[in-house]
């Protein structure tokens, strides 16, 4: 179905993703560092305003224009965490030239392109500080707007709870109080820092061939190789249950509950999200099973893993008048996995079902840039993805769910008041 | 069995209608693991009055989008839970005009296929199961009506228009699902699940031939009834707007702001809406889009940000544009998005080269959409049911001319028929 060739181009690792079952080849730059608050939030800034405005095209609209004209290139960037680290990526997706009725080089120009963006932060000076200005304008009503998702901020509510003195209350996406700070100056630092101490890589996927290292080697060279240790955080037991409650005018509240759990090595990882899609992580999983479909005490009810900082999180809807007989349930199903009351054949169906999920993300071009960024990252295993699912079982689930414990409760209600008008 | 082929986009599709009227569509995913399947019924939230045979019925609010919830559970148990055993993932949605179950799966294909033909052809309804989905569907409505931006567009909808059932949530309200009953639900199922109202879509790397005797064969052993005449009926709708300006209060950070452009419809048919459909869509693009010196105009005065979107909705019954911002400015983002509409309108804004950049974005959007699979499947079932094919949008899109494009902008951008809509924080 295709088929990776694993190299390095200037000194940077270069996954090579050859398929023709894509209408569109996509280029991806990955650059990963420590997850640090000071970071994020300039790093926000940055990407954004990277792949918005470059030398040759200073003009937003112009490099749209030019985008549009090699078929609706899409130029984009995304923040995200991995362990404990911030990556920050930029994709370049265009359609593959077999379409086009016209000679164009799209995969040259799309890479030269990239490294206008990459170089440009370089050049900022004074003629860039109204772009700046307003970038941060458009970020901290980004931020601001996440406010109004109640799902959204009553988890980022619950983080900050349940990692009080950790980095991890901040999301990969930045902290809205330290943007008004950040200077133009500071990001142009920041863009220097990640151009030289980033561990970089380039994963490449379509209908494309070993010539395409040639133009590759046009975006961005390094001297020589640099390596940023990828670990998770380390596992930090929990002593009491926090609590937090907050009121609003609304219908349902949120519940929002986070647990910690002591994961050691890859195999237990994956013992840790089978569970997770036993407990609350799919749609035959026991919380919705339970909880949404038998007990009608939410309309959404989910939970999800961190499996490399072993965390796990559940959120629910529920109407506020059920929020304390929904926890105690969710805690009961919970129960039932560590007394190990479930058959093998749901922990055989579960892992059928990750097993098919992860085949379905193989027919998506960002699906196959993401499997192998985390295979170039993964320590080595003697055991593949595939055989370490095939190892979990019964013992392995009722083992992780009791290393898994509980460590904050939070809830978003309506107050007492709204109750009564 | 008819085969297409479409040499320019590389794709290819089998056609097939079986016996008893139902239609298959195979559409061909050469090195793909996954098959993804739809199974749509011509069936959604806005058709709540109908006559079949020549009687009239009137059902509750919400119907459509209660059946899909029902049609998951039967007599020994939950539908979903079969699905994820043989390694699939279900879901289902409803929408105005129809209402979509869909599974997609790399293994057990075929046992899947018939789990959910099975399920959507087979109802089981109790009076017991009904009573206790009410409570389901009650919280999936209050989740959305703490959503600001839901909460608005319903308010946009409900000041466009008088009596389309447009203007009505999908879910129904908590005071009519609690009137659905069963035998509405069982009423609802026979007149519109009938074979002949439905679409079955299935995309991937298949052995076509083996996989339309299959479906044959599965709906050659159904007992279904004659086909039912069905007429829907839709109220009268005036030309004119409910009430030109709203202002709604909740508790929330940011005030937000809708705008709506009601257009009458002329009941035109399909091809001239979609020409309509794309034309608007090039305009606006064209006006307000980022590559607009209008959209930065408006950048500049702080007037916009990321939150900023416009669309044009062209459905059979109805059409219309919105706009949505986060905006503390609201009144002159309004006069603003006018000022905008009616300065472009005559002054030979509207270019060729323009209309070129935009086609040329469109196809390469076109392109990278058919690599998916969910995407194939939900546009080609909408398409078809609104009389397109979805593989000939590149042939439409070549045809649009800048003038189809200034005609539509003017035809639909008219600030007589406009409504302004405001959510903003207590107090």
């Amino acid at each position: 179905m295709y088929k990776v060739k694993n190299s390095e181009v200037n000194h940077i690792p270069t996954a090579i993703i050859e398929t023709d079952k894509f209408k569109t080849i996509t280029v991806q730059l990955q650059f990963r560092s420590r997850m640090e608050r000071e970071r994020v939030t300039k790093r926000n800034i940055l990407s954004k305003m990277m792949v918005k405005r470059t030398v040759s095209f200073p003009k937003e609209a112009d490099l749209l224009k030019h985008l549009a004209h090699y078929y609706g290139a899409h130029l984009t960037s995304n923040v995200s965490r991995k362990g404990q680290d911030h990556i920050v990526s930029f994709s370049m997706e265009f359609v593959n030239d077999r379409f086009i009725r016209e000679e164009l080089d799209v995969i040259g120009e799309m890479c030269r392109l990239l490294h206008d963006v990459l170089d440009t932060p370089s050049h900022y000076d004074d003629s860039y500080q109204d772009f700046f200005t307003k970038e941060k304008r458009l970020y901290r009503n980004r931020l601001r707007s996440m406010k109004d998702n109640r799902a959204q901020a009553s988890f980022q509510a619950m983080l900050d709870v349940m990692f009080d003195q950790e980095e991890y209350k901040y999301l990969p996406h930045g902290v809205l109080e330290d943007v008004e700070a950040v200077t133009l100056d500071e990001i142009k630092e920041e863009h220097a820092r990640m151009m030289a101490d980033d561990d970089i890589a380039i994963l490449v996927v379509g209908a494309v061939d070993d010539s395409i290292k040639y133009d590759l080697q046009k975006i961005v060279a390094r001297n020589g190789k640099t390596e940023v240790a990828h670990r998770p955080y380390p596992y930090r037991p929990v002593d009491d249950v926090k609590r937090s409650n907050d009121t609003q005018q609304i219908e349902q509240a949120k519940l929002n509950m986070g647990f910690r759990a002591d994961v050691r090595d890859l195999q237990e990882q994956m013992a840790f999200n089978v569970m997770n899609q036993m407990y609350g992580g799919s749609a035959s999983s026991l919380l919705f099973m339970n909880i949404r479909e038998k007990l009608s005490l939410a309309y959404q009810i989910h939970s999800q893993v961190d499996v490399r900082n072993g965390y796990m999180f559940v959120m629910g809807g529920v109407d506020p008048g059920n929020v304390e007989t929904a926890e105690n349930a969710i805690l009961g199903e919970l129960e039932v996995l560590r007394k190990g009351e479930f058959d093998t054949e749901f922990v055989e169906e579960v892992k059928r079902m990750m097993k098919v999920n992860r085949q379905e993300v193989m027919d998506k071009p960002k699906g196959l840039t993401t499997l192998e960024y985390n295979r170039l990252l993964q320590e080595a295993h003697p055991l593949s993805w595939e055989e370490r699912l095939e190892a979990v079982d019964r013992e392995m689930i009722m083992e992780i769910s009791r290393k898994t414990a509980l460590d904050t409760v939070y809830v978003l209600t309506r107050s007492d008041e709204d109750e009564k008008n | 069995m008819k085969r297409i082929d479409y040499p320019e986009i590389d794709e290819s599709v089998y056609r097939h209608q079986c016996d008893n009227g139902l239609d298959v569509f195979v559409i061909q995913k050469p090195g793909y693991s996954k098959k993804f399947v739809t199974y749509t019924t011509k069936y959604g939230s806005m058709d709540d009055h109908f006559r079949i045979d020549g009687e009239a019925f009137n059902v509750p609010d919400g119907i459509a989008h209660f059946l899909e919830h029902k049609m998951f559970e039967k007599e020994d148990g939950d539908v979903f839970n079969l699905f994820s055993k043989y390694g699939a993932n279900a879901n289902a949605f409803t929408s105005y005009d129809r209402t979509s179950y869909l599974f997609s799966t790399t293994e057990s294909f075929e046992k899947n296929l018939s789990l959910l033909m099975n399920m959507v052809e087979q109802p089981y309804f109790t009076e017991e199961t009904v009573a206790r989905e009410v409570g389901i569907i009650n919280e999936e409505i209050k989740m959305y009506q703490d959503n600001p931006g839901y909460k608005l567009y319903f308010e946009t909808l409900n000041q466009m228009y008088h009596n389309l059932p447009v203007k009505t949530d999908i879910a129904g309200t908590e005071s009519s699902i609690s009137e659905i009953t069963s035998d509405h639900l069982f009423l609802c199922h026979r007149t519109f699940y009938h074979p002949s109202n439905m679409v079955l879509i299935l995309v991937g790397d298949f052995d076509v031939e083996p996989l339309m005797q299959y479906i044959d064969q599965h709906q050659g052993g159904r007992d279904v009834d004659a086909r039912p005449e069905i007429e829907r009926i839709l109220p009268e709708e005036p030309k004119d707007i409910v009430n030109p300006r709203s202002v709604l209060e909740m508790d929330v950070e940011e005030t937000r702001v809708m705008l709506g452009f009601k257009h009458h419809q002329d009941r035109t048919d399909a091809s001239a809406r979609l020409v309509r459909d794309l034309s608007m869509m090039f305009a606006l693009d064209m006006v307000f889009g980022e590559q607009s010196e209008y959209y930065y105009e408006l950048m500049e005065k702080g007037l916009i940000d990321d939150s900023f979107s416009f669309s044009h909705i062209e459905e059979a019954a109805f059409s219309h544009v919105l706009f949505a911002a986060n905006t503390e400015e609201t009144e002159t983002f309004t006069e603003e998005i006018r000022r905008i509409c009616e300065a472009v309108k005559d002054s030979g804004f509207f270019t060729q080269e323009k209309l070129t950049v935009q086609k040329r974005e469109i196809i390469g959007d076109y392109l990278s959409s058919l690599n998916s699979p969910e995407y194939i499947a939900n546009q080609y079932t909408k398409y078809y049911l609104d009389g397109y094919d979805l593989y000939r949008l590149p042939e439409v899109i070549d045809e649009i001319t800048i003038n189809d494009v200034e005609k539509h902008f003017i035809d639909v951008m008219d600030s007589r028929y406009m409504v302004e809509c405001i959510l903003k924080p207590h107090g």
